[in-house]
């Protein structure tokens, strides 16, 4: 689904064949280079010779070159990265393969802009020798969405990659900045302007003849120093024999020097070619046919080579001569002169412009040239041919663009731009006005409003059309249109978090839509899958997610397959399906691989894969490999600055370390999840701060924990009907409340070993205990219910340890068994030996029993190898039998520089109570008692 | 406080370039008044239609390399004398 480029813009374009070598130009460029400057900005109004002389300084450099020519087109950050890209590619054509599928994978704009810079300038970092890379003409870039990333890029610029932009307005970044760093190499236009010198060696070169020294001084003075100026009194000079009285001509009228020059040009062309340079001047781009289709006559071809043999001011764009453009200093001439000249022709020229870039499958320029022939209705219905094909590539921005310029009337009358004007807002997240476009959509196509397709119920089955059919519109494309209407309100409906109203939706629109428009297939389905999942019917959402890794890898919508595949693996983890979650997430990270060969890389959307696999292998105690795949799963998404998949990747890797025994880097982990999520949504804080009560409990913090559940306002005796993470969570924290304050600290139960207090009034003991029992019955029911065999397990082995505190021991026995018959064929262990002592001794009276014997040795085993060897991990540093983690590593950097708690809190963002605890086990690590020796210590050690 | 809104609308503009323009350039730029100014000054006086108007017409300016020397917002009294 990648969009067609246009190679003539990624044509490095030759020297002119008459040139005026500016070696001290060259040499400024070149100096930029040695000096590892980051960027060279050539910024000078048009005509200074900024292509030209780039096309000179490339002729000589030492480094492979990149180029695009910039045009108005370009102003769409999908297009402009897409080019940036393929020029990288004319250099490296393993380079980008990656970020390339990421760009025109459906619903990229999840995938930020600066994340998709960071994947690829990773990439460039690892380019072995150093490249150069021209944006020539970034002055149709105004889109601040580019801006802001190609600010990025400079700022992040790897050492072997220079950028050089030319530009008649200068880029809106902090370029002080770089000018202070000594960043930026900078020509501008009096570096540009022609030198005295520069401008007579132009002018003979160009006119051909000798020119007397006062001509020159003349027509230099009057150019100042200007080069299109000079390339324009030039070709007005050639082969005229009275020279003398056009430079007196030239130098006494006060008239802007290019309107009078170019107005000398057309009058010594014949007729013919006159009128060719007016009609062709409203083209952007110049082939002999389209010329023909413009001018309607047939030497085209011959009148461009002509022009191109008189060097009037043409650029040839391929190695062919086949495709050219004017200068656009000269086609702006023209363009003038046209609109004043045949006003009433310039409709008509761009209405066959358009026609001929239509024939020619070529929709861009086709729609540019009908919207520029005031002609909107042609301009709709070029563009509704291939709005949706935009929405899927990514193209939001050209879409909107277009969109813009037809009158809303127009727009309103083709249901199909409507449509796609709705997933560009939806994709956006701009959930306003969604509504009113589909109302229009409906309106437009003269469907019933309100209709419902019969037959609902089964997924995706086809049903007789629910009403009148539209004017002109086939009945198919009827059926189509009402699936993406309903697949819109689905999204938005998801968006707002109404499940039960999204489920209907998403059906709906699976009734609708054709098997064949797999795309929005897979993305429908997805979102039934996660509406069904959040209500709790996970046999449908099963099915759901399935239908959608089908459609979504038939379409080649890798970021839906991939999706979809990481919420089954959840999904059969929910349902204890550990097995197949297993192979659902290497199936997730096979598919997220882009290509094979050197520039095999996985894509963005693979973190998520890691993230999934990790729990997997977590709950099945591979502790190596289940830290590894969450570091996976955060390196891939820091590298892509997915902040979703970060903030996942941090908790899993959260509870992987805490598995292992590291507390302090599961602390690190969880607060790093917890930056991150305050900077993105409150959605992510609530899930967070679960996960870190999660931790807390294991740690024995149980006040923390407690704290958790006030601010979540979860009860015990709340209503449930299903078997939410958050309950099993809450059931966990009054089990432990009851265990650490009973017994005075004899058991160690639901990892409440650590930090318990004793003091409690037995009451409260009793009445912590009965809302966990009574709980984890509730919640056994729901997940009954649901068949989430996977909280099942963990629900039991909670209900035996506290059926055991109470004294119920054949209970007790009871709900560990059937948690082992859930468990034991899938390979569960964390789920057991997570409890602690209490499980030790249920496993124990089990095994006695003769019940599951040698899967409960398993267990049993791995419940010894935790106690028995306190830290699993490597040492890190040979001073330190305890190695720091990252963020005790920056506290201790901080410490040392001299910044006191609250300081090194606010620069981290952590709370001042989190920095004293890294600094009491700081000090441990480093045996010392106070800052000063920490700092002396960490010194000695070079640490810092 | 000054009322934004009143600003971003329709309003009449003077802008002063450097070298002489006839008024052949009038459909050009969107129909502007051309009026040739002592010191070859060229004053370009019109309606635009709001604020993307007037940076479109801007471009133009720019886009010919022409010296921007003036951008003036005409009050509405002086407009309407």
């Amino acid at each position: 689904m990648a969009m067609a480029l246009l190679k003539t813009k990624l044509f490095i374009p030759p020297p002119p064949p008459r040139l005026v070598s500016r070696p001290r130009l060259v040499e400024r460029l070149n100096e930029g280079l040695q000096l590892g400057r980051k960027l060279a900005l050539i910024s000078a109004p048009a005509g200074f010779g900024k292509t030209t002389l780039l096309s000179e300084w490339i002729g000589q450099v030492d480094r492979p070159v990149a180029w695009v020519s910039l045009d108005e087109s370009d102003n769409d950050p999908t297009r402009f990265w897409s080019y940036v890209i393929a020029a990288l590619q004319t250099v490296r054509p393993e380079f980008g393969l990656a970020t390339q599928a990421a760009l025109h994978a459906t619903g990229t704009q999840r995938l930020a802009m600066t994340g998709l810079l960071t994947g690829t300038l990773n990439e460039l970092a690892e380019c072995p020798e150093p490249l150069a890379l021209v944006l020539d003409d970034v002055h149709w870039v105004t889109e601040p969405q580019i801006h802001d990333a190609l600010a990025f890029l400079v700022a992040h610029l790897p050492p072997g990659l220079q950028l050089i932009l030319s530009t008649r307005a200068d880029p809106p970044w902090a370029l002080g900045r770089l000018r202070a760093r000594g960043q930026l190499s900078e020509l501008r236009i009096d570096d540009l302007r022609f030198s005295h010198a520069e401008a007579a060696a132009f002018l003979e070169q160009a006119v051909g003849v000798e020119l007397a020294p006062e001509t020159i001084a003349t027509l230099d003075d009057r150019a100042e120093g200007w080069i299109a100026g000079l390339q324009m009194a030039a070709l007005s000079m050639r082969g005229r024999d009275d020279i003398a009285s056009f430079t007196a001509a030239l130098s006494g009228t006060h008239r802007f020097i290019l309107d009078y020059l170019v107005e000398e040009i057309l009058d010594r062309q014949p007729t013919d070619a006159q009128t060719f340079l007016l009609q062709t001047s409203i083209l952007e781009r110049m082939t002999g046919p389209l010329c023909d289709a413009v001018t309607g006559r047939s030497d085209g071809q011959a009148m461009l080579s002509r022009l191109d043999r008189d060097n009037v001011f043409l650029v040839p764009l391929d190695d062919e001569r086949r495709w050219y453009r004017y200068h656009q200093l000269f086609a702006d001439l023209l363009r003038s002169r046209l609109s004043h000249d045949l006003p009433g022709h310039v409709p008509t020229l761009h209405r066959q412009a358009s026609e001929w870039y239509e024939e020619h499958g070529l929709i861009t320029e086709a729609v540019h040239h009908a919207l520029r022939a005031g002609d909107p209705e042609q301009a709709a219905r070029l563009v509704e041919r291939d709005a949706l094909s935009m929405v899927y590539r990514g193209e939001l921005a050209t879409l909107e663009g277009w969109l813009d310029a037809l009158p809303e009337g127009v727009m309103y009358a083709h249901p199909w731009l409507c449509v796609a004007r709705a997933w560009a807002l939806v994709y956006m997240g701009q959930l306003d006005g969604v509504e009113r476009l589909l109302h229009e959509a409906v309106g437009g196509s003269g469907l019933p409003a309100d209709s419902t397709p019969e037959g609902l119920g089964s997924h995706g089955a086809i049903t007789s059309p629910g009403g009148g059919q539209a004017v002109g519109t086939s009945h198919a494309d009827t059926r189509r249109l009402r699936g993406h209407i309903a697949a819109l309100r689905a999204y938005a409906a998801f968006l707002r978090w109404d499940g039960p109203g999204g489920t209907a939706l998403a059906q709906e629109a699976l009734a609708y839509l054709p098997r064949d428009d797999l795309t929005a297939r897979g993305l429908v389905g997805m979102l039934l899958g996660m509406a069904l999942y959040g209500s709790g019917d996970l046999a449908g959402a099963e099915q759901a997610f399935a239908k959608a890794v089908a459609a979504g890898r038939a379409a080649g919508a890798t970021d839906i397959a991939v999706n979809a595949l990481c919420e089954l693996a959840d999904l059969q983890v929910t349902r204890g399906q550990l097995r197949q979650a297993a192979a659902t997430c290497q199936d997730a990270l096979r598919m997220a691989s882009s290509a094979t060969g050197p520039g095999k890389r996985q894509l963005p959307i693979a973190g998520y894969a890691h993230g999934r696999l990790s729990t997997v292998l977590r709950e099945r105690n591979d502790l190596p490999a289940a830290i590894h795949h969450a570091q996976a799963c955060v390196a891939l998404s820091k590298s892509w600055a997915q902040a979703d998949a970060q903030i996942l990747g941090h908790v899993f890797l959260a509870r992987a370390l805490a598995a292992n025994g590291d507390d302090a880097g599961a602390l690190d982990a969880i607060q790093e999840a917890q930056r991150i999520a305050s900077e993105v949504s409150p959605r992510y804080g609530d899930f967070v701060a679960a996960q870190e009560a999660r931790l807390q409990v294991a740690m024995g913090d149980i006040a923390a924990a407690r704290r958790w559940q006030q601010a979540s306002g979860l009860g015990a005796d709340d209503e449930l009907s299903r078997a939410t993470p958050n309950y099993i969570l809450l059931a966990r924290v009054l089990l432990a409340e009851a265990l650490s304050s009973s017994a005075g600290g004899a058991r160690s139960a639901a990892g409440a070993g650590r930090g318990q207090r004793p003091g409690r009034g037995s009451g409260q003991v009793d009445r912590s205990l009965d809302q966990a029992l009574t709980l984890t019955a509730r919640l056994l029911d729901a997940a009954g219910a649901e068949g989430a065999n996977g909280r099942a397990v963990e629900i039991l082995s909670l209900r035996a340890v506290a059926l055991h505190a109470r004294g119920a021991r054949d209970q007790a026995l009871g709900a560990l068994e059937r948690a082992l018959s859930l468990a034991q064929p899938e390979g569960y262990v964390r789920s057991f030996i997570d409890e602690g002592e209490p499980m030790r001794e249920l496993l124990r009276q089990t095994a006695s029993r003769g019940i599951a014997v040698d899967y409960v040795r398993t267990l049993l085993s791995a419940l010894d190898a935790e106690t028995s060897i306190p830290n699993l991990r490597p040492v890190a540093h040979p001073g330190l039998v305890e190695p720091l983690t990252e963020r005790e590593l920056k506290v201790l950097r901080l410490l040392a520089v001299g910044l006191p708690s609250k300081e090194i809190a606010r620069t981290l963002v952590i709370a001042v109570g989190t920095v004293k605890q890294h600094l009491k086990h700081i000090y441990g690590k480093l045996e010392v008692h106070n800052r000063t020796e920490a700092a002396n210590r960490a010194k000695d050690l070079d640490l810092i | 406080m000054a009322r934004r809104r009143e600003y971003e609308g329709k309003a009449v503009y003077e802008i002063q370039v450097k070298g002489h323009l006839d008024d052949r350039w009038s459909e050009w730029f969107d129909g502007f008044t051309i009026v040739p100014q002592a010191d070859e000054v060229t004053q370009l006086t019109g309606s635009v239609p709001d604020q993307a108007a007037l940076h479109g017409l801007l471009v133009k300016i720019r886009n010919l390399g022409l010296p921007l020397l003036l951008v003036r917002r005409v009050k509405d009294k002086e407009a309407s004398q």
